[in-house]
């Protein structure tokens, strides 16, 4: 199963074609960390602020499963 | 209902009958004026005697059955300081003084300009150039003069916020830089208050309720705050609605915090997406 990928807000200018009601899909491999999703997606890491992982909190240095849903966030701070 | 209610405010109360339901007595502002002009006291005090006889207040009625009289009463002696009275913060304001917060500490150095006329609640066309923490405090009086406003036309800083926080019982995080947060969020730490954080971007936005130990914005973003150019704002700009639905999230989450409900637990994050729409809660390690 790919993983589920949501991008917030300003992160989704770096994913052409993204659709905010989908998300994207991403392959999944035996390994993969965080750090290699964004690379795989080409997002630099100092872009994403926030990393959910399954509705939790989780760092670059993660391990994704098979099927994992993963929330990337920016920095958000306007009023 | 004790003698003198009745005598006093005969003329001026409303009776409401639902059936299945308790009656009450409501009273309309002339007659609260009446009182306060006889009994020589504030408004205030006069409009907190009724509720404490369980008589509403025509302007809360509505708050009526979320609130009880005892509630209403409760928020009309409570004290909450917004910080920036911009997109955030004058809808916060305006909200918390039609809800019946007795006193708001509003704090802000900017004056309006034309650009915030998109999204900033108190910033009209007369308002451009003024203070916006004056012009807070001119927008409360004209919706509801028994709350008090402490003016403070300044930019906060480590320096003036224990001053401008002393008498606070929550603060609600208004502003527009996460370098000032991270700053006020510390001053809350340190005075023991409670903290509504809120902000936006795009149709998007966070609330979190930050109280002593939780792990806050450094939980969120880490220890040091991003800088104004890298954060969603500044390539999606802060369109109309945004801020105003994350105000909304933030007076719930005060309000919650003045009466001792629960809201918002440690960790968590509302996450709102309009353009979805969505609204999420993340959880914080």
């Amino acid at each position: 199963m790919p993983l589920q990928v949501r991008l917030s807000a300003s992160l989704r200018r770096l994913a052409p074609g993204y659709d905010a009601l989908r998300g994207l899909e991403a392959d999944w491999r035996p390994g993969l960390t965080v750090a290699g999703l964004l690379a795989q997606l080409g997002i630099a890491p100092q872009e994403v602020k926030i990393i959910m992982l399954n509705g939790r909190a989780a760092g670059l240095g993660d391990h994704l499963a098979d099927g994992d849903r993963v929330g990337l966030f920016p920095a958000v701070g306007g009023g | 209902m004790q003698a003198w209610v009745m005598e006093l405010l005969g003329p001026y109360l409303v009776p409401h009958e639902t059936p299945g339901q308790e009656g009450f007595y409501s009273v309309r502002e002339a007659g609260l004026r009446e009182l306060a002009m006889v009994q020589d006291r504030p408004l205030r005090e006069v409009m907190l005697a009724c509720l404490d006889e369980g008589i509403w207040p025509e302007r809360f009625r509505p708050n009526r059955g979320t609130l009880t009289a005892s509630d209403q009463a409760r928020l009309l002696r409570s004290s909450v300081a917004v910080i920036g009275a911009g997109g955030l913060g004058g809808m916060v304001i305006l909200q918390l003084a039609r809800l019946g917060v007795g006193r708001l500490i509003v704090c802000d150095g900017d004056v309006f300009e034309e650009s915030n006329l998109n999204r900033q609640f108190l910033a009209t066309r007369e308002s451009l150039g003024q203070g916006k923490a004056r012009a807070a405090a001119l927008a409360v009086e004209s919706v509801n003069p028994v709350v008090e406003v402490r003016v403070h036309g300044v930019w906060a800083y480590e320096d003036n916020l224990p001053a401008i926080l002393s008498d606070a019982q929550v603060v609600v995080d208004c502003l527009d830089t996460l370098a000032t947060r991270y700053i006020v969020e510390e001053a809350c730490r340190q005075a023991g208050l409670p903290f509504v954080h809120g902000a936006v971007g795009g149709l998007e936005g966070m609330v979190m309720t930050v109280r002593n130990g939780d792990p806050g914005l450094a939980g969120l973003y880490g220890q040091e705050p991003a800088p104004k150019a890298e954060a969603a704002e500044s390539y999606l700009g802060v369109p109309t609605p945004t801020p105003a639905m994350i105000a909304t999230l933030q007076v719930a989450e005060a309000v919650k915090l003045l009466l001792g409900w629960p809201g918002l637990g440690r960790g968590q994050v509302l996450h709102v997406d309009l353009g979805v729409p969505s609204i999420d809660v993340l959880q914080l390690g």
